[in-house]
């Protein structure tokens, strides 16, 4: 590229070598200076407008907007939820229930709550309803968990 | 015929305070001339933060060389005083960009030269594509009726896109490939352009009643 290369040789045409260098206007620099300094101006004055206008939209955005509305939680993570505290509870229950014969009989309120799950995945229930149907089965260990530590400290004592 | 310029002529040898590296604080030391002249980089580092003095020292140590690049191929002062002010407007927005791995002078002379190819193409009476058709409009060699003739005379006598050739392919060290480049054509082209305008500055001053050239005959005052 020509930027590199700087030809002080004199021109070919000894025409050339003779041209005059002429100096531009002694004021140009100050007329530089000043558009300079409008320039500058505009621009600050665009951003400081540009910054105002984003204020106020932002202020109008708080108070005239609707507030959002509270995030409804999602049916399948709810489901997962009591799913997984169901499991967590199930196995807590294990550890407590010395025989298999007094775990039937103290397990007979998720028997209901088993069949209505049974049903509802049966018929491909949606997440909305199997969660509630979860919930009440952990529920119920729950307390099927808390009476029985309460009946072994029953004993105990 | 374009219009002469009024400033000052510069035909003596640069004085010393022209030569030489830009230095911060405004004065040069010994080094180039022109768009020659290295930048040194405190002035460079004071420009890319905006610093108007380091600018104004910039300005000091180029202005004349874009001045007289834009002036060659216009012809006109007012034309090439607006160059130079854009040039130095785009300067200080981008030479934040400049990354030095081209001499100062050289990034400079690229804007001026492309400011004022731009300013050219403006004007469509400059825009032949054919170099024949780009001659066909001058009359017949003839010397000046008062037989007044300088180089600059000689020179403002060609077609705009002619004296932006030689200007920048004799002077300014441009290849023809990059003139090709900048005018949007080939290499012949800007090979032919330059062969005819050479041949007609020549012819011009083997006419007998022409005064030698070289130094203008009437002073730019």
């Amino acid at each position: 590229m020509s930027e590199y290369r700087f030809p002080f040789d004199p021109p070919a045409s000894p025409l050339l070598a003779g041209l005059p260098e002429f100096a531009p206007d002694p004021a140009l620099w100050t007329r530089i200076a000043d558009a300079r300094r409008r320039q500058l101006g505009r621009r600050r004055f665009a951003r400081a407008g540009g910054s105002l206008a984003a204020a106020v939209l932002f202020a109008a955005a708080i108070v005239i907007l609707p507030r959002p509305a509270p995030v409804a939680s999602d049916p399948a993570t709810e489901l997962s939820a009591w799913l997984q505290q169901s499991q967590a509870l199930e196995q807590e229950w294990s550890r407590l229930e010395p025989s298999p014969e007094a775990a039937r009989g103290l397990r007979s309120p998720l028997r209901r709550i088993d069949a209505a799950l049974q049903a509802a995945y049966d018929r491909g229930a949606s997440d909305e309803e199997l969660a509630p149907l979860w919930e009440a089965r952990s529920k119920a260990l729950r307390a099927m968990i808390d009476n029985r530590q309460d009946a072994v400290v029953t004993l105990r004592i | 015929m374009a219009e002469r310029p009024t400033g000052p002529p510069c035909d003596e040898p640069a004085p010393a305070d022209v030569l030489g590296t830009v230095m911060a604080d405004g004065m040069r030391q010994a080094g180039g001339q022109g768009f020659g002249l290295p930048l040194d980089s405190i002035t460079l580092e004071r420009a890319r933060r905006g610093d108007m003095r380091a600018f104004e020292a910039i300005y000091a140590a180029y202005a004349k060389a874009c001045y007289n690049l834009a002036l060659r191929i216009l012809g006109e002062p007012a034309a090439a005083e607006d160059i130079v002010q854009d040039v130095f407007l785009k300067l200080m927005d981008t030479i934040g960009g400049f990354r030095g791995d081209a001499p100062f002078g050289a990034w400079l002379k690229r804007m001026a030269a492309n400011a004022t190819i731009d300013r050219l193409r403006l004007d469509r009476r400059q825009g032949v594509d054919d170099p024949e058709a780009l001659f066909a409009t001058l009359g017949a060699v003839d010397p000046p009726a008062d037989a007044v003739v300088d180089a600059w005379t000689l020179l403002q006598r060609l077609p705009a896109r002619a004296r932006a050739v030689i200007v920048l392919h004799q002077m300014e060290g441009y290849t023809h490939r990059e003139l090709a480049e900048l005018f949007g054509q080939t290499e012949s082209y800007s090979k032919s352009v330059l062969s005819r305008a050479l041949q007609r500055l020549h012819a011009t001053l083997e006419e007998p009643s022409s005064t030698p050239v070289g130094a203008p005959v009437i002073g730019h005052v």
